[in-house]
């Protein structure tokens, strides 16, 4: 008997198809009249999503309901093809033939009704594709649609027609086809049991548009695919039209005919199953083709088994817990009742499940728990949790597009120093880098610092972090926070979790953390400090720190420096809660007065001036907004074409200014979090895009101010000196070319390819065979090199520049015997600006200034008639020193500029560093003394150092300070218009040539 | 004429009438459901592109275009942009930021939806 029926199962047509099909309509039936207990058309996600949660019952009918239904479908498609096979098609009466074919429709529409009714996201587009093509159809499509499906957002009438009418007629037409009522009860058994059995491993579930992939039912999917190729809808009505009508001659027709139509059913039905596979497996966001297994839409999350069942019972205050979240009920926080949150992220108002995904329809812990993002705000799923549609999708596109996660200068940069590119502004994304020299070169060394870099600890932001999408800037751990979180990853269970090897331990209770680390707009310098304390070194530069060569060892050598032995944990790279990184890093060198910190990467910074508005409390967000920091959505090449803000927006007699009602979204929404709101006040805004500096105001007598967004800290602005703004002479400079009071020269690195070295590849994050060494060569610090640079509007304008690579390749990856060399000088910004500029002569009697490098630039005058020569400037020394050389001979070339007079002067220029073998240029030089170079010199195609004319120029005013005291009349006059001052030149003054 | 022919003539034309009828019921029903098609909302659009149920809205420092979010394929939602491109999740069309088709299927661009400002009450209304 046993053989006779696993018998059955290999004679597949003989299975009863018709009679199957014909319970599980009737379990579908049944089952839906108890699902329309719990349901409530009014609210039918919401109360699905509660019944999900709190009522197993329900669930019970829900699955058997949904899988009946499948079972139904599927088992009515083998009936009509054992039928058509076995040609029994002409035994049947035409008119029950006819409604035969109309069933078909209706059977899908039943189908499609009930997808429609559970009114989540896919639903709802598919309620939205049904009405477009039902309205295709001519006269009275528009009649059908609003008949069959009602008006959007309003589900009563598809409800009616599922619950009732449709089911009524099909229930007719299978009764006048199959003459029976009731199926034979071991069918009707097999079938009930088969509905349970899946409804007991898959729960269908809820989609909730946080996902950007829409699919329809799985019996549909194969038609979307059809529609994404087909551009004329009415085209399907017409092939769905053209099918019944075959469907319903195919008995009528000459048998031949009837059999190559049974062989175009077959074909297409083929055809539709393959394309139900692609369109379920291989389709991924926007359409693009992806492998299963690298899809984000996880097919098998759509069936969590189990998931019905829950592990835990749930009480009277869990139920009450249960809030309605954006629509839903989340079932999360029945097991999680965590706190610590900040408004904006109150799981009471955005719930769990927005953040971490998983399932929240279920108190199953692995079903809640599957494809759960354990820290939400990577870059790389940021699109599935802080940037889905209902929450940040507008910031996410644009922190995508960010210099911040593209790194796009410096991947060009770093390719045109390997001559790899022909130009170092190239529009290019971290994440598209391969393995040539120049892109593992940064995949080395260089590819930790981006956004897009994946957070996958849960430790505070801190020196050692590196990208981490949203969380690199915005998440904060309060000291509760951090303190529960660090007991937890003690725990045996939390080091676990690390991938720690721990010993066994019979330990149950875990001490989960009960507080949650917030995302807020609280963003320290702390938070900037892990990338931005390396390669231009902004934050260390700002807080006034500069790098030097000294190792960790050797400063622990000190034994004075005790801190360090106090603060052991904080060396070896563990965090202590909001403790201030500079507490505890900094140490006071008692023998020769010099300070200096330790940062743990082990790398030591000598202190020096801070910045002026790091000494007035000001930290990097206090400048920098929101919409330039995030980026405008624009791609860009390099980091200066992202800023917005620019000194002027502040510090100006002619501030820009925008009022409270005139600002966007995010600036509102920025204010009203930070409470900053005056009544009555009006914004700075930037002169770039008119953005508001939301911490800042501008009273009715017009005094402008600025609060510290941290702080609260209410600082006045001023505007700017008269000497930076009046007069000719210094109109092309920009404001850091003065006010930049010294930045850090790295000269001279040395960088080979070891392929025998362990190394990591810090894009991929994982260990690599082969690394490149890097040896810096000189550190110092000084007054900037000056350039020009191009802005946007082409106007040439004076800036700051540091050696950006001045650096020797040897044995390439690529080819060991190859050699690169190169002197590119970077235009800065370096965050240390003064309030008072610098001085006259720091600029026009300085070789660095001018792009040659440290060394002595000397102004000697030639007596004419004794022939002896006078040294006039210390170049970049404030001193000026008059020493007479004697027997000289007259250089060549030299004029006297006053006619009348008998000495001639001239510049002289020693460098500090030896001239390089590769140009012959000093080692820390951007230009040999008075020459140039053109763009090619620069890590930028709209820089370049000064010409010739321009250094003379320069040099022509060092000259008139060689005597005249910067603060003399005459030198301030020639600020205004130093042409007219050179027409009365006195006869005594001696000019370069 | 017979008795058949007469009774299939009388049923055809109840059933013309109850399709007339019946498109006449509809198109009331319609009717006032359009009524509702306009929203007001606060003008605060941060610069760049802002997609919301309804509408996407793409404001520049020199204009303000306001398109509908709904696919001219088949009428989905559109719910994101991509780099400035709007994909339809539903059969992926493409969109560009003036509204016009990169890729199909579908083959009419965007609609540009008609809008009003209320500078006083810093509203904009927008009529979908």
């Amino acid at each position: 008997m046993l053989k006779d029926k696993i018998g059955l199962f290999y004679r597949f047509w003989d299975l009863p198809f018709g009679n199957i099909a014909t319970a599980s309509f009737i379990i579908a039936v049944l089952s839906g009249v108890l699902l329309a207990l719990p349901f409530d058309v009014k609210n039918p996600y919401e109360s699905i999503s509660f019944f999900l949660i709190v009522n197993p019952s329900a669930v019970f009918f829900r699955n058997v309901h949904y899988w009946s239904a499948q079972i139904f479908l599927m088992f009515t498609v083998l009936h009509i093809v054992d039928h058509l096979r076995r040609k029994t098609e002409y035994k049947i009466k035409d008119g029950v033939w006819l409604r035969l074919t109309v069933s078909l429709l209706i059977s899908f529409y039943v189908m499609l009704s009930g997808f429609i009714l559970k009114a989540d996201a896919d639903s709802q587009q598919a309620f939205r594709i049904f009405e477009a093509l039902l309205n295709e159809i001519p006269l009275i499509g528009k009649s059908i649609s609003l008949t069959l499906l009602g008006s959007e957002g309003d589900l009563q009438i598809i409800y009616v027609n599922h619950i009732a009418t449709a089911t009524v007629i099909l229930s007719v037409i299978i009764i006048e086809h199959s003459r029976i009522i009731w199926p034979r009860l071991s069918i009707f058994t097999y079938s009930l049991f088969a509905s349970i059995v899946l409804g007991y491993i898959f729960t269908p579930m809820l989609h909730d548009g946080l996902h950007p992939v829409v699919k329809g039912p799985w019996y549909f999917v194969g038609l979307q695919e059809i529609l994404h190729w087909i551009s004329y809808s009415q085209l399907v009505i017409l092939l769905t039209f053209i099918f019944m009508l075959l469907f319903y001659f195919i008995k009528k027709f000459p048998e031949q005919i009837s059999s190559y139509i049974k062989k175009l059913f077959a074909f297409a039905g083929l055809l539709y199953l393959i394309l139900t596979i692609i369109g379920y497996y291989f389709r991924g966001e926007n359409w693009e083709f992806v492998l299963p297994w690298n899809n984000s839409y996880k097919f098998i999350s759509d069936f969590t088994p189990q998931s019905g069942f829950a592990d835990i019972e749930i009480n009277d205050e869990s139920l009450q817990s249960l809030k309605t979240i954006m629509g839903r009920k989340e079932g999360c926080i029945v097991c999680h009742k965590m706190n610590g949150f900040e408004s904006s992220h109150n799981p009471e108002v955005i719930g769990c499940y927005s953040c971490h995904r998983g399932n929240a329809f279920t108190l199953n812990k692995n079903a809640a728990h599957a494809g759960m993002i354990l820290i939400p705000g990577n870059l790389n799923d940021a699109h599935l949790t802080c940037g889905t549609s209902q929450c940040h999708s507008d910031i996410f596109s644009r922190v995508n597009n960010s210099i911040m996660s593209t790194l796009s200068g410096i991947v060009s940069v770093n390719r045109y120093v390997f001559d790899e590119s022909n130009s170092p502004t190239m529009l290019n994304h971290i994440k598209d880098i391969k393995h040539s020299d120049a892109d593992s070169h940064l995949r080395n060394l260089c590819a930790s610092c981006h956004l897009g870099n994946e957070k996958t600890d849960w430790k505070m932001i801190d020196e050692l972090s590196r990208g981490g999408g949203c969380n690199a800037c915005h998440l904060n751990y309060s000291n509760e926070a951090i303190q529960q979180l660090n007991n937890y990853l003690k725990s045996p269970r939390g080091m676990a979790s690390q991938k720690v090897k721990v010993q066994k331990s019979n330990e149950s209770k875990v001490d989960f953390p009960k507080i949650h680390p917030q995302l807020n707009l609280n963003i320290s310098d702390n938070h900037c400090f892990g990338c931005h304390s390396r390669s231009g070194r902004i934050s260390t530069n700002y807080e006034g720190w500069f790098e030097t060569l000294l190792a960790e060892d050797e400063l622990k050598l000190f034994s004075y420096a005790r801190n360090f032995d106090s603060h052991p944990e904080f060396i070896s790279g563990s965090e202590k809660p909001k403790q201030k990184l500079s507490d505890i890093s900094q140490v006071q060198l008692d023998n020769n007065k010099k300070e200096y910190r330790l940062l743990t990467d082990g790398r030591v910074f000598q202190k020096i001036q801070d910045d002026v508005h790091h000494k007035a409390g000001m930290e990097c967000i206090d400048c920098h907004i929101a919409q330039e920091v995030m980026g405008d959505g624009n791609l860009h090449k390099h980091k200066e074409d992202q800023v917005k803000i620019q000194c002027t927006d502040c510090h100006s007699r002619n501030i820009n200014s925008i009022s409270y009602n005139e600002l966007d979204y995010e600036s509102k929404k920025i204010i009203d979090i930070r409470k900053f709101m005056r009544p009555g006040t009006e914004f700075i805004s930037t002169k770039n895009d008119n953005i508001a500096f939301t911490n800042s105001y501008i009273t009715e007598t017009g005094s402008t101010y600025l609060i510290t967004k941290n702080k609260k800290d209410s600082l006045t602005i001023k505007p700017p000196a008269f000497v930076c703004t009046e007069g000719k002479s210094h109109k092309r400079l920009s404001c850091n070319s003065c006010h930049t009071q010294w930045v850090s020269y790295c000269v001279g690195c040395h960088t080979t390819y070891d392929k025998n070295e362990e190394g990591f590849d810090l894009l991929d994050n994982k260990e690599i065979k082969g690394s490149w060494i890097e040896s810096p060569s000189d550190f110092y610090v000084d007054y900037p090199a000056l350039g020009v640079r191009k802005n946007k509007s082409g106007k040439e304008i004076i800036d700051t520049f540091i050696p950006g690579m001045i650096i020797t390749m040897e044995n390439l990856k690529s080819d060991k015997n190859k050699k690169i060399f190169k002197r590119l000088y970077a235009p800065t910004f370096s965050h240390t600006i003064n309030k008072n500029g610098r001085s006259c002569k720091s600029c026009h009697n300085n070789p660095l200034a001018l792009g040659y490098g440290k060394g002595e630039l000397i102004y000697i005058i030639i007596d004419g008639k004794t022939k002896r020569q006078t040294e006039l400037v210390s170049a970049s020394k404030t001193l000026v020193k008059s020493v007479e050389i004697q027997k000289r001979d007259l250089p060549d070339g030299s004029q006297v500029r006053n006619l009348n007079s008998n000495y001639t002067g001239r510049w002289t220029f020693t460098p500090h560093f030896d001239a390089h073998k590769e140009d012959n240029l000093p080692k820390d030089a951007w230009i040999g003394f008075l020459q140039t170079r053109d763009v090619s010199s620069t890590t930028r195609t709209n820089t370049r150092p000064f010409t010739v004319e321009e250094q003379k120029r320069i040099l022509l005013v060092g000259a008139c300070l060689t005597c005249h005291d910067e603060n003399s009349k005459v030198m301030k006059e020639s600020l205004v218009d130093f042409e007219k001052i050179l027409k009365k030149v006195s006869v005594k003054c001696v000019l370069p040539r | 004429m017979n008795r058949k022919k007469f009774l299939k003539i009388l049923f055809a034309s109840f059933a013309v009438g109850f399709v007339y009828l019946w498109n006449r019921l509809t198109e009331s029903v319609s009717a006032s459901v359009r009524n509702k098609n306009q929203i007001t909302v606060p003008d605060n659009f941060a610069l760049g592109v802002t997609v919301t149920e309804n509408f996407i809205v793409i404001k520049s420092k020199e204009q303000l275009k306001i398109l509908s979010s709904k696919c001219t394929h088949l009428g989905c939602r559109i719910t994101g942009s991509v780099n400035n491109i709007f994909t339809c999740p539903c059969h992926g069309s493409q969109f560009n930021v003036d509204g016009e088709v990169m890729s199909g299927p579908a083959m009419k661009q965007l609609k540009m939806l008609k809008f009003k400002i209320d500078k006083k009450k810093n509203q904009i209304t927008i009529f979908i």
